[in-house]
């Protein structure tokens, strides 16, 4: 199923696992060298900058050669157009099968580029096509797209818009059974989040599915999260008032239960990220107690905005200054410390440029909101040298 | 790292047993960080808590008074500075290691409260009268001087970000080109010479060998500020739009060559796509400039787009090569 070269992409894997053993010193620069020469991988997959530059220009050729086309066959109404964008959607699918299997492009960002306008390119060839599509329909079609292009191309982000055409068939299916269905509506939504949750976790431990990892891992954090959206009590909420024509004063049914969802959750999570010491599990636990704070927040106003800031503040800076002393050396296999693992990005000293931009200086400009000393200085400001 | 995999590696007879043993011991024992997490929510907890503390003392400002709050600043302030002239190891005008996690955020938050202070000062008072630049060349001068003697690649941001407030120009990423008039042929001209000066800092850092790690900082403000200063120069000034596009291709040039040398991707792709604006600018323009009759120059320049797109992939595929082909020597 994989358009991939396999015996590539195991012994990437292969590479990859070498590195890092590497990295840990647990292999010699020798034995790297003779892993790496025993499996070979023949796959272009060049340096993440160069990849960026190779997507964008990949997304120019194909943008400019569908105006050309469109110039050529002086295409007018919405019909010619529609052909038009499913013809160079499919034309990009060829070119993506030929750069895979004649160039063995993998992540380089020309096959990115070609998988994403070709799924761009027929989605808005058939929406214009079938003029004014139900949303049900199109949720369909994007779903069994994108899951072929996930499935074919082990590509993550191809997984995730799949797996958020599959939550708007339900969403919709939902709507479709009437008041039963909008009130089971969340519900639905976290069945299906738990459905897909546990499928991507068995998948992902199975040897079989070893390539499509990296894209089930995202999946993961994706069911987490619509798992916590659809028990949030804000989005249930906002959703029932403006989808689904309830009453802005009405109070939500099972409120108080929502509430316990929107407030349990995250912590429920970062509990399970650190018992199972899962990352994802974690992250997405962290992220979503803001999500919670915020809930709150706009219900209640529990403090107002300065105070929450500094005892928010304080609690994050206390917390995580003790732990990080306490985990300096290493307890519970937890560690403070940094993983060896180098990232490609601290190249760029990112950190320095975020502390320049949160702190950026205003360049001086001499206008009127300088006559707070009042006296001399005030009208003649503008004309003053600097 | 999965130790089936490395005992399939030992048995094709690929790593010593002393390895595999290693992997096995490494795994069993392995550490979950949480470096990132926590530092994520120290960082977080710093940026709520300076925000809520600057509402509250906007909202207090009548009651407390400006006295009490420079005080409190300059407090501050000193209590860093004092902590890190303490705590700070020799100095050496090579890369020399923060003595502990928490020297380098409160060298950051003395400097940070040194700046908040000038600014304050002259909001108040000012004390500066008329004279901006003085506002901003004074803690310029103490960001330069404490990054150099603490050693720290932040405040050397900051400092390189003040030193363009100073000449009038914002050089953040998001600001460059949001908060800048570059319709002003003196702010180009400005933009320029501060570019090349940066770029002939970062030289000298390396050439001198003092603080050569500060070169990357250097230089990747200076390209940046060089490359888009000629672009906007190139972009205002029509009549002469050849003379910039030459510059710009002057300045890729060298670019090119340090990328070559110091085998960087990310400054070689920059290099690209500034070049690649300017050129098809170049074009575009001379093709409007040809009659507008027919739809001829209108396909021509679909064409070119299509074609240099093309051309520039084979050549970024090329270059990849040349600096991994570099990689392995």
């Amino acid at each position: 199923m994989i358009a991939y070269n396999k015996t590539s992409l195991d012994n990437r894997l292969v590479e990859q696992q070498a590195a890092e053993a590497l990295a840990a010193g647990a292999i010699s620069q020798e034995e790297y060298g003779k892993v790496k020469m025993a499996h070979p991988v023949g796959f272009y997959t060049p340096n993440v900058f160069i990849r960026i530059g190779l997507f964008i220009l990949t997304v120019v050729i194909i943008a400019f050669s569908l105006g050309l086309l469109a110039l050529i066959t002086n295409a007018s109404n919405e019909n010619a157009f529609a052909a038009l964008f499913i013809i160079t959607g499919l034309i990009t699918c060829g070119a993506l099968e030929f750069i895979v299997y004649n160039k063995h492009h993998f992540r380089s960002g020309v096959d990115d580029a070609l998988l994403w306008l070709a799924m761009v390119l027929i989605v808005s060839g058939i929406e214009l096509a079938g003029d004014m599509l139900s949303a049900m329909a199109l949720c369909r079609i994007v779903f069994l797209l994108a899951l072929f292009g996930a499935l074919r191309f082990a590509d993550s982000v191809m997984a995730l818009v799949a797996y958020a055409a599959l939550l708007g068939i339900v969403f919709n299916t939902g709507l479709q059974l009437g008041s039963i269905g909008r009130t089971i509506l969340p519900f639905l939504v976290m069945a299906v989040s738990t459905g897909i949750y546990i499928l991507s976790t068995a998948l992902s431990s199975k040897e079989r599915y070893r390539h499509y990892r990296g894209g089930l891992t995202l999946l993961t954090a994706a069911t987490l999260l619509s798992f916590y959206a659809a028990g949030n009590y804000f989005i249930v909420r906002e959703t029932s008032i403006s989808l689904l024509d309830s009453p802005p004063s009405a109070a939500l049914p099972l409120g108080g239960l929502f509430w316990i969802l929107t407030i349990s959750l995250p912590f429920l999570y970062v509990a399970r990220g650190i018992q199972k010491k899962d990352t994802v599990f974690l992250w997405t636990g962290l992220a979503l107690i803001a999500a919670a704070v915020f809930t709150i927040r706009h219900y209640y106003s529990v403090l107002p905005l300065e105070w929450a800031l500094v005892t928010g503040g304080i609690v994050m800076i206390v917390l995580s200054y003790t732990l990080i002393k306490y985990l300096r050396t290493p307890r519970h296999g937890f560690t403070s410390e940094a993983a060896d693992a180098k990232h490609i990005l601290a190249g760029l000293h990112l950190e320095s440029l975020v502390i320049a931009e949160t702190f950026a200086p205003t360049t001086p400009t001499p206008s009127n909101d300088f006559q707070f000393g009042g006296g001399s200085g005030g009208g003649g400001g503008a004309g003053g040298e600097y | 790292m999965d130790p089936h995999l490395f005992k399939k590696l030992h048995a094709e007879g690929l790593i010593t047993d002393d390895a595999l043993q290693k992997v096995t011991t490494l795994e069993e024992h392995r550490l979950f960080s949480l470096h990132w997490e926590l530092k994520t929510i120290l960082y977080l907890g710093v940026v709520l808590l300076s925000g809520g503390l600057g509402i509250l003392i906007y909202k207090n400002i009548d009651t407390i008074g400006h006295q009490a709050i420079l005080a409190f600043i300059a407090a501050i302030c000193a209590g860093c500075f004092t902590y890190c002239f303490r705590n700070k190891a020799p100095f050496s005008p090579l890369k020399v290691p923060a003595p502990n996690t928490a020297f380098d955020y409160i060298l950051l938050l003395g400097c940070l409260t040194f700046v908040a202070f000038i600014g304050y000062l002259q909001f108040a008072y000012t004390v500066f009268g008329t004279a901006y630049g003085l506002a901003t060349f004074i803690p310029m001068v103490i960001l330069f001087f404490s990054a150099y003697y603490f050693d720290h690649l932040g405040v050397l941001s900051l400092a390189i970000t003040n030193l363009a407030a100073w000449a009038g120009i914002a050089v953040t990423p998001l600001r460059i080109l949001r908060d800048n008039a570059f319709e002003d042929s003196r702010l180009i001209y400005t933009g320029l010479v501060l570019g090349l000066l940066l770029v002939l800092l970062g030289l000298t850092s390396v050439r001198r060998n003092f603080k050569s790690h500060f070169e990357f900082t250097y230089t990747n403000f200076g390209l940046h500020l060089l490359f888009i200063a000629a672009l906007a120069g190139q972009f205002t000034q029509y009549r002469v739009y050849g003379l910039w596009f030459l510059g710009v291709v002057g300045i890729a040039y060298y670019f090119y060559r340090y990328a070559m040398k110091q085998r960087s991707f990310y400054i070689f792709l920059v290099l690209t796509f500034y070049t690649y604006i300017s050129l098809s600018y170049m074009i575009v323009r001379l093709l409007a400039a040809m009659a507008f009759q027919d739809a001829g120059p209108l396909y021509l320049g679909f064409v070119y787009f299509i074609f240099s797109a093309f051309v520039l992939i084979k050549v970024l595929i090329i270059v990849n090569r040349k600096m991994k082909a570099h990689d392995s020597l």
